[in-house]
């Protein structure tokens, strides 16, 4: 009697070791899978925010601009891709601010990739067709 | 016992069909490329490759000429019709397109180096509103152009 329940146990102790490995399995994808979405759904929001600062610098911060002759409430003609080194340097100094607007670790604009995300804009400066890059973490 | 099976089995499709997506590689976002596409249509703007003025120059010339052989007063109207039929015969030969390329190439060509993008420059566009060039990788932007006084399609594409 004795010998036959020890049997039982062995038995099922073999049948549920092939389930808790599966099951352990399936929990490693299950978390592997999540973090994968949450990383690709950071990056993903990353580029956007640098796309959408990009955006901004090649279309208005960092553009040549000449002020309308009444200069009704700072109104003035933009030219976009054409990148004034003024205005540029303006949005060096304000960059805090916007890295905190936009929940950035870091921000960089400048001519060359720096560390971390990048994207680059074509713009033309001093005639010459450049890559601007905005980069940050 | 069939029902524990039922449950294995299930698991282990599920667990490998959740890996199968994981490793299913993400598209390229486009929104970028257009970005890029734009950014590009404005350089070519901006290095007056869609000027009109390089087809104006012939004519502003020649009504120097014309100018110039109505003070002389000798012979004018024999002049001012062999100065206009010359501007007519000018003005067919140049060919806008074949001009805009000559702007466009270079441009493309240092564009391409730095970026290693591939740009295709399609004037008059010849195919049908809504379709875009062949290469599925590829962004077309649409624009419209005066060429020889005639608004047509032309199509960008960036690859």
């Amino acid at each position: 009697m004795k010998q036959s329940k020890a049997f039982v146990s062995f038995d099922l102790l073999f049948a549920a070791l092939p389930l808790l490995l599966m099951v352990s399995y399936l929990a490693t994808v299950i978390v592997f899978a999540t973090e994968t979405a949450d990383s690709s759904l950071h990056s993903n929001e990353l580029t956007g925010k640098l796309s959408t600062i990009a955006d901004y610098l090649v279309k208005r911060g960092a553009v040549a601009r000449q002020a309308q002759e009444n200069n009704y409430l700072g109104t003035a003609t933009y030219r976009p891709n054409v990148i004034d080194d003024y205005y540029l340097g303006q949005f060096e100094n304000n960059k805090e601010e916007i890295q905190n607007w936009m929940d950035l670790k870091s921000l960089e604009v400048s001519w060359e990739p720096k560390e971390g995300t990048c994207v680059y804009r074509l713009v033309l400066h001093n005639n010459e067709v450049k890559k601007l890059y905005v980069c940050g973490e | 016992m069939k029902t524990i099976e039922a449950i294995i089995s299930m698991m282990v499709l599920l667990s490998f069909a959740s890996l199968t997506l994981i490793q299913v590689p993400q598209a390229e976002p486009s929104l970028h490329k257009y970005q890029l596409a734009e950014d590009i249509w404005r350089i070519a703007y901006l290095k007056g490759c869609f000027s009109q003025s390089m087809f104006n120059e012939k004519f502003s010339l020649d009504s120097a000429a014309i100018t110039s052989a109505l003070e002389s007063k000798k012979g004018a109207d024999q002049a001012i019709i062999s100065v206009m039929e010359r501007s007519l015969s000018t003005a067919a030969l140049a060919d806008p397109t074949d001009e805009m390329e000559e702007c466009l190439n270079p441009l493309f060509d240092e564009i391409n180096q730095q970026t290693s993008l591939n740009i295709a420059f399609d004037a008059p566009l010849e195919v049908a509103a809504g379709d875009s060039l062949p290469g599925e990788e590829a962004v077309v932007i649409h624009k419209a152009l005066v060429l020889n006084g005639v608004p047509q399609r032309v199509a960008l594409k960036v690859e």
